[in-house]
């Protein structure tokens, strides 16, 4: 009887305290709506505090700065001389030459390009992007980077872009051809074209600076040795089309010997401004 | 033998940072980078340079860049859909951590306002992916 009476006590026990018990618990502690569990997330670890590898390891394409940046890093020392105002265009034969001075010409008419974009009159504007149309095909960029040029050329002589837009148009442009002529015509092409468009720039800096009544701290935009050693990696004997290079590439490696050593300098000044355009004004009155 | 030399050429770059991710995913990075230099450009932010490559899980990708004291830098990045932490950080010329972005973020990004002119480094890490496949990913670098 006992036992009846304790195994029946049992029973109520199971039937009314258990399920009240889980109910309690489902109540206090719902469901999360969301049934993914979320992971607990692994401790990353630190990336190191200093690295001796990354020269090495790092894509340099992207180490070159752009015309238009270099000026804009000039203006915010203190020198307020526009580019545009210097440029002095030159008769670049960019057919019927070797491939690797028609890319060093491409990259001068690629700075004076984007250099005047903003206050060039279109007849100027159309025969840039033709002359840089011209030269980058002779060179080996494909057929996209031709219609691109083309469609631009288009799109200027309808007056359908404000220069705002042909900004990014060209800008990416650049970074296509970039891109299609490492794949087209080899690794050497883009350093050459990217030195170009850098002597010039670099020409233009220096004649501002000294053209300025202040320089400030813009002498001290030209330190910048990695860019001229990276060209210099770049313009090697046995590297070129002939397996040697030709009278006026020799004379671009030594002026860029040159700038590099002028570049290292902790403190760059008026003087060393004036070394350096001597340099980039002889060998691009040679080009 | 012109077609080994092709091969090899296209083959490099997988071996060094891994295998194509799908041509749609690649896509997706470019449009993000071209939308990102777009919306820049009224602003007055121009574009240096960009790129878009895809990444193997826990590989790095390194560039160089040249950055002028007085202007302001922004580096950002863009990556495709199945890729769920990406991490960066530059480095200095002298090889020093200067910022590091490794809280989870598919897109980190930075502004920069160098205080010297000089090389500094940008090195992408693909930390975890959805479907522990590589990853396309890219960065655009502007300057106002």
């Amino acid at each position: 009887m006992n036992e009846v009476y304790r195994r029946s006590n049992q029973s109520l026990l199971e039937w009314l305290v258990l399920p009240a018990l889980l109910g309690l618990f489902l109540t206090a502690c719902p469901p999360a709506e969301d049934p993914v569990e979320e992971e607990t997330p692994a401790a990353k670890a630190e990336p190191p505090a200093v690295r001796t590898d990354l020269s090495e390891l790092a894509a340099s394409r992207s180490l070159v700065p752009s015309p238009t940046e270099i000026q804009e890093a000039m203006m915010q020392a203190g020198v307020s001389i526009r580019f545009d105002k210097l440029i002095k265009r030159r008769n670049l034969k960019l057919t019927d030459d070797a491939k690797d001075l028609v890319a060093l010409r491409s990259g001068i008419v690629l700075a004076d390009l984007v250099l005047t974009l903003n206050h060039s009159e279109k007849d100027v504007l159309l025969k840039d992007l033709e002359s840089l149309r011209t030269g980058l095909a002779t060179i080996g960029a494909g057929d996209d980077v031709e219609k691109t040029l083309v469609a631009i050329g288009e799109h200027v002589k309808a007056d359908a872009v404000s220069r705002q837009e042909l900004w990014v148009q060209v800008e990416e442009m650049r970074e296509a051809a970039y891109g299609e002529l490492e794949h087209e015509a080899g690794s050497r092409m883009v350093p050459l074209v990217q030195a170009g468009s850098w002597l010039e720039a670099t020409d233009l800096l220096c004649q501002a600076i000294q053209n300025s009544e202040q320089a400030g701290a813009a002498p001290n935009l030209l330190r910048q040795p990695q860019v001229v050693k990276y060209f210099l990696n770049r313009i090697k004997a046995g590297t070129g089309e002939e397996g040697e290079l030709s009278p006026l590439l020799t004379l671009a490696r030594g002026t860029l010997e040159q700038i590099h050593d002028i570049a290292t300098k902790e403190e760059l000044t008026v003087e060393d401004v004036r070394r350096i355009q001597g340099l980039t004004s002889d060998l691009l009155g040679k080009l | 033998m012109k077609r080994l030399i092709a091969l090899a050429l296209v083959a490099l770059p997988i071996l060094c940072l891994g295998t194509p991710a799908a041509a749609d995913d690649e896509a997706e990075v470019g449009t993000c980078l071209r939308l990102i230099a777009q919306e820049g450009s009224p602003e007055g932010k121009r574009m240096v340079s960009a790129d878009s490559f895809s990444l193997m899980l826990m590989k790095e990708a390194v560039y160089s860049f040249t950055l002028f004291a007085g202007l302001s830098y922004e580096i950002n990045t863009c990556a495709a859909a199945n890729v769920t932490d990406l991490d960066a950080y530059i480095y200095d010329q002298d090889g020093k951590l200067v910022e590091a972005k490794t809280e989870k973020d598919r897109q980190p990004s930075f502004s920069i306002k160098p205080e010297r002119t000089g090389t500094y480094y940008l090195v992408l890490k693909l930390m975890e992916t959805n479907n522990q496949q590589p990853g396309a990913v890219g960065y655009v670098q502007l300057y106002e």
